[in-house]
């Protein structure tokens, strides 16, 4: 039976260096993922994931072995990801959000997503490139990653009612950017 | 021709690395030590927090202006042109690094910015109220102006002990046919003007010996009035001989403007 990560991680941090390899090879290729699909190109997906997986080997006796892996090596993720955005757009409060401020009553979190997202996948694809970076990102985590809203609100440090007005809002932007594609 | 990618590049080049002794795992010591920085910084922010909200309130009665919103628009527009409002920026902003210090913290970000905040000032309100109550102030304050504390002294002197424009807190010494005499805080003798128009509490007997809040602008040495309260309970000033002297039997409506006699300006 496959080892939790949570169970390698504590190996790495009692000294097992050849441990972190195997957390490595788990998450390249979701991380490479992430990072292509959120970034679009603008820097070099793989000197991004792997610089995340130094910040996360250095970092790795912060982690708290009681709590999941997954979405503390994506909140690492987050981070390197956001500065090389600010970096290159200089706008260091890029992601600012006033609906973090404020309680939002949501709808439940889907629990059937197959059917519709299949062609939202597809609308991704073809769309995402369009959509502003705050809105990008939680569709990635959501639909490529599959995180529920919990480990989303984990790795954005957000309230989890701002995850799902995100994910809505986002939602509408890909559906105007789909159709103002599909008139042209 | 495009070089496929390997995925097995990245494990191979971090684990390099890592033998290399080029990346070194931070101790389970240092995080420690963070973290107890984090909670010690956030304990000082704290407790400065609530030292400042208490010494608003403090202010606010040493002033006089705690009062001054009972005597009707011109008593509010008194209290806020007294208020402290730099200390209050100063509260404000604390209260923004406390919730950068705790952002980290998934008690913190899990809700809505706006819960932890009114969560913040409501202990701080609560507790600097509570804290106003005490002797602290009272106590800090002297040992600050007798020790000559440099700062602190200075802070409780500048700020503690400003006239606010618009209001008097003193002693009556002297009861006068519509209006008194009133030995302020700060030693001066004023004469208050009582007309129809001041708001007084219902059946009002003043004393000489009691301690009032006047809310009027001082022309000089006189003040028309357009709110007394006495304060007695809430103040402690130096207090001159009580006399039994009554202004006016309870119940009875005060002097209209024209009812007023000349005022002698007292002579000193």
């Amino acid at each position: 039976m496959e080892q939790a990560d949570e169970e390698i991680a504590l190996l790495v941090q009692q000294g097992n260096t050849d441990a972190f390899g195997s957390l490595v090879e788990r998450y390249t290729p979701k991380l490479l993922r992430y990072a292509r699909k959120f970034l679009l190109g603008r820097e070099d997906a793989e000197d991004m994931v792997q610089e995340v997986f130094i910040k996360a080997y250095t970092n790795i006796n912060s982690f708290d072995i009681s709590r999941r892996f997954s979405p503390w090596v994506y909140r690492i993720a987050h981070n390197e990801f956001i500065n090389a955005i600010s970096r290159k757009e200089r706008e260091p409060f890029l992601f600012f959000d006033p609906d973090e401020l404020f309680p939002h009553p949501i709808a439940a979190e889907q629990t059937d997503r197959s059917i519709k997202d299949s062609d939202l996948k597809r609308v991704l694809d073809e769309c995402l490139t369009s959509v502003g970076a705050k809105y990008r990102e939680v569709l990635v985590l959501y639909y490529y990653e599959e995180l529920n809203y919990t480990d989303i609100a984990d790795v954005l440090h957000l309230p989890v009612s701002t995850v799902g007005v995100r994910l809505k809002r986002g939602r509408e932007a890909l559906r105007k950017v789909y159709e103002k594609l599909n008139h042209l | 021709m495009t070089i496929p990618f390997d995925p097995n590049a990245i494990k191979a080049a971090v684990i390099a690395k890592i033998k290399a002794g080029e990346i070194v795992m931070k101790s389970k010591r240092y995080f420690l030590l963070r973290t107890i920085a984090v909670a010690a910084a956030a304990v000082l922010v704290t407790l400065a927090l609530i030292y400042l909200t208490s010494f608003i309130f403090f202010f606010l009665h040493r002033s006089g202006a705690w009062f001054t919103p009972g005597f009707g628009s011109r008593g509010v527009r008194t209290f806020l042109a007294s208020f402290p409002w730099g200390i209050l920026i100063a509260v404000a902003i604390l209260a923004i690094i406390l919730e950068v210090l705790v952002e980290r913290y998934a008690v913190a970000y899990r809700r809505p910015l706006v819960y932890s905040f009114l969560g913040v000032v409501v202990v701080a309100l609560a507790v600097g109220y509570a804290a106003s109550r005490t002797p602290f102030h009272t106590a800090f304050s002297s040992y600050a102006r007798s020790h000559n504390a440099p700062l602190v002294g200075r802070f409780y002197r500048d700020i503690g002990e400003r006239r606010p424009s618009g209001m008097e807190v003193g002693t009556v010494t002297e009861m006068l046919p519509g209006g008194f005499l009133m030995l302020t805080k700060r030693g001066d003798e004023i004469q208050v003007v009582i007309s129809g128009e001041t708001r007084l509490p219902a059946g009002y007997e003043l004393e000489e010996g009691d301690i009032v809040v006047v809310g009027g602008e001082r022309v000089g040495s006189s003040v028309q009035a357009f709110g007394v309260r006495e304060v007695s309970d809430d103040f402690e000033l130096p207090l001159p001989p009580r006399g039994r002297f009554r202004m006016r039997p309870a119940g009875m409506p005060p002097l209209l403007p024209s009812e007023l006699p000349m005022m002698p300006v007292p002579v000193k």
